[in-house]
């Protein structure tokens, strides 16, 4: 695609110029680029929504401003009335005015011949500006030999052969489409070391971006006090922001060379924080004139503590509430010239990536979590443990936590289909598995070790997640007890266990869990009973109960805590002997599917956090609390 | 052999107290996580000369342990209990009674109520059922606060009765 570049700065132009809503901005766009703004940020305060357009190299940009330029120029030079014409009588009538209230930063690009005069001749200093702008179509329209102001000066050369940056965007948005910048970005995003498709980007700007934002928002209805467009007392709104500007030059650009997409709530999250020491003080007179600002000590402390972290909503807030006259008093309006670009620091992180299975625990010596007794390990390993190794090792993340439906006691083994369990991977770096591949995972820790085996393992949804604990007073598990009994026993002692449907039993907090547990007494339901008889002291107990009941307890009764017990039942006394968990009742994770989905597993929708939504409430009600304000001062 | 349940779970300790006629011998059960199970051991006075236990009462005229209202996992607002302190009072079918003292400093979880509906408990299974309170040393005052009291071996020389062979088990 070579469209050649003088082609499409006239098709540009050709376009702006054509498109109504657009030709009042024509002549801020060159007032902008005139003081120090980049193409871009011309193009911002405009509010131009033309995603490509920013997008273009700079020299296209610069190149349509010019023909903008031009074309303006060439219209003033007919009409003795233009609007040109009118726009520079006011503005020099007012620098007039106010250079006299204004300390020296005012570095207002009028001809300096009419700053110092108090408005003696505006007849006579029109006509110097005039002449500079329909003569000299090289230099910007009303600056002065000041070289303080700079940019688009010789227009024909590309980017950066001036030393100063734009005085809008710190040269974050005129060096966006830079090979510098395209290629940093490029090799970190590349260099993550995480695997994704999706990501999301949050990007923070200094904070003197939005105060020289206001700067020229305010110069802007300095300049021309008659357009409609800068009528607004803020320029929210009213402009494009730096962020969103960015972001439509890095979207395009990401999706184009790394096959990014941007989508909210992705799994990998960026953050880019852009730094500039030169301009971070700039907001500080804020604090000064802000008289609604009631700082409290501790504000007020790190306000001054920290200036290049001081918050945004503090600066906002003043910037609402300070009017455009005392800003232009106490601040640079327009805004100072900027020796030094921005810089910026990428971070990332990937959000939690969530696998599930279910075990089976066949030894009676092994804890399914680390057992820590008085800062002593006990045991050897754990049932998570013998997991999450091999899950680590595959995935590459900093950590990985366990949780399952229940436990077991260690001495208590899992048998049946299992027991769901799922594990929370923080930072994983790989994570795109297929159906076999996660069949490879079961298998390396199956064959690692006799005492556990799981099976089902699949990656799931973070929706998905809350299956494992939904319910979990509702479900049932059933159980096999070995019972030793006081007295002899015989089928006929024991026909009516098989009738007793929903036993309600009362259970106090056992006293081997009382140390960590809430003294409570909790109703529990036996659904169902059925037994086979060893000898005549001893019985297989098959049980079905709901979840939470304590199974040890109710057979040996603890101390006569857990009513009825089963010893009371049989009138006599009744012991525990061994104990097998046969099935837990729970339909999670179900089987896993063979299928593309789960390879390139993309939980975009569901990862979207609930949160998101209250944040943005709790934005937009910050957002109406301030208009409120402002309306009140108006 | 089958251990018991008590003897499974629980450290057996006993505060040795009195002779002959007059033995006021208490069990203190520990278990592995620190909480003691108080009883009244079966060699104490009430369960002699054919004695049954007619009445429990909990009260007395500073407290009434029945008042004691714990809440939450570590079990808070429990009355502090010292070493000493009462437990209960049992009145006996011969009309005699006895005060049962404390003999583990920690904070009272339970009191066991069946005893006051109930007393026949405390002689049919004194080890068991029948136990008196549950109490909560400070954590890291457990070995110190038991570190008084007979181990089960002692107690039964002390009192001449035969040690169990459990006792010598893993």
């Amino acid at each position: 695609m070579a469209e050649e570049p003088t082609k499409k700065i006239k098709r540009y132009t050709e376009a702006l110029l054509l498109n109504k809503a657009f030709l009042p901005h024509a002549p801020t766009l060159v007032e902008l680029a005139g003081i120090g703004c980049c193409s871009r940020c011309a193009f911002r305060f405009s509010n131009l929504r033309n995603i490509n357009l920013y997008s273009e190299k700079n020299e296209i940009l610069d190149g349509v401003i010019e023909e903008i330029k031009k074309q303006i120029n060439s219209t003033t030079t007919d009409n003795a009335s233009s609007e040109a014409m009118v726009v520079d009588t006011a503005s020099t009538t007012d620098s007039a005015n106010t250079s006299t209230t204004s300390s020296t930063p005012i570095t207002t690009s009028t001809p300096t011949t009419s700053t110092t005069s108090t408005t003696s001749t505006p007849s006579d200093s029109t006509t110097t500006p005039t002449t500079s702008t329909t003569s000299d179509s090289a230099t910007s329209s009303t600056a002065p030999s000041d070289s303080t102001t700079a940019t688009t000066a010789p227009i024909s050369t590309v980017e950066k052969t001036t030393t100063n940056y734009c005085i809008a965007c710190l040269g974050i948005l005129q060096n966006a489409t830079t090979n510098e910048f395209t290629t940093s970005i490029i090799d970190k995003l590349k260099n993550t070391g995480y695997q994704f498709r999706y990501y999301a980007l949050t990007i923070t700007m200094p904070t003197a971006i939005m105060v020289r934002q206001y700067s020229i928002w305010y110069h802007l209805q300095q300049k021309f006090p008659d357009k409609e467009q800068y009528k607004n007392k803020t320029p929210d709104d009213a402009v494009v922001e730096v962020k969103e500007a960015l972001k439509w030059i890095l979207g395009p650009m990401l999706a184009f060379r790394l096959n990014l997409t941007f989508k909210n709530g992705a799994d990998f999250r960026g953050a880019i924080t852009f730094k500039h020491e030169e301009t971070q003080e700039d907001h500080v007179f804020l604090a000064q004139i802000d008289e609604s600002a009631k700082p409290r000590k501790i504000k007020k402390h790190h306000w001054r503590a920290d200036l290049s972290m001081d918050s945004i909503t503090t600066i906002s807030r003043s910037l609402r509430n300070v009017t455009a006259e005392k800003f232009r008093k106490f601040g640079y309006c327009p805004p100072k010239p900027v020796k030094n670009a921005a810089t910026y620091e990428l971070v990332y992180d990937h959000l939690s990536v969530w696998i599930a299975g279910r075990y089976n625990k066949w030894v009676r010596d092994l804890s399914q979590t680390p057992w820590i007794l008085h800062n002593t390990r006990k045991g050897e390993t754990s049932v998570e443990e013998l997991i999450t190794g091999v899950i680590k090792s595959e995935f590459q993340c900093d950590e990985a936590r366990f949780s399952a439906s229940g436990r077991e006691d260690i001495d208590v083994r899992m048998l049946g289909n299992g027991r769901p369990f799922m594990l929370e991977l923080i930072n994983a770096k790989r994570v795109y598995f297929s159906y076999e591949q996660y069949r490879d995972m079961e298998r390396r820790i199956n064959s690692a070790t006799h005492c556990i085996q799981i099976s089902m393992l699949q990656r799931i949804s973070k929706a998905h997640t809350n299956k494992l604990k939904e319910g979990e007073e509702e479900k049932r598990k059933s159980y096999k007890a070995v019972v030793w009994l006081s007295k002899k026993v015989t089928d006929k002692d024991l026909a009516f266990l098989k009738d007793l449907k929903d036993l309600e039993i009362e259970q106090r907090t056992p006293v081997r869990v009382l140390h960590r547990r809430s003294l409570a007494t909790r109703k529990k339901i036996i659904h169902s009973m059925s037994y086979e008889i060893i000898n005549e002291n001893h019985i297989v107990l098959d049980l079905r109960t709901q979840a939470g009941t304590y199974i040890k307890e109710f057979v040996h009764g603890d101390l006569g805590r857990t009513l009825p017990n089963f010893g009371v039942m049989m009138g006599c006394e009744a012991d525990i002997l061994q104990l097998d968990v046969m099935s837990v009742e729970v339909d999670f994770p179900g089987v896993p599917q063979a299928n593309r989905h789960q390879q390139f597993f993309d939980d975009t929708s569901a990862n979207a956090p609930k949160n998101s939504n209250k944040k943005k409430k709790k934005k937009k009600k910050k957002e109406k609390r301030g208009k409120k304000r402002d309306e009140k001062k108006k | 052999m089958r251990k018991t349940l008590v003897e499974r779970y629980y450290e057996q300790k006993f505060r040795l107290d009195g002779e002959g006629n007059e033995i006021q011998d208490v069990f203190v059960n520990v278990h592995s996580n620190g909480l003691c199970v108080i009883g009244v051991a079966e060699t104490h006075a009430i369960f002699q000369n054919g004695r049954k236990v007619v009445q429990v009462s909990f009260e007395n005229d500073k407290k009434n342990l029945a008042d004691n209202k714990v809440s939450g996992k570590f079990k808070k607002g429990g009355m502090w209990m010292a070493e000493d302190s009462f437990i209960c009072e049992v009145k006996c079918s011969d009309d005699s009674t006895y005060i049962i003292k404390n003999s583990v400093r920690g904070f009272l979880i339970e009191i066991n109520e069946k005893l006051i509906t109930d007393p026949q408990l405390l002689s049919l299974k004194p080890k068991t059922e029948g136990y008196l309170i549950i109490l909560g040393p400070k954590k890291q005052d457990i070995s110190e606060a038991t570190a008084h009291l007979s181990p089960l071996d002692k107690f039964c020389q002390s009192r001449n009765l035969p040690v169990p062979a459990s006792f010598y088990e893993a």
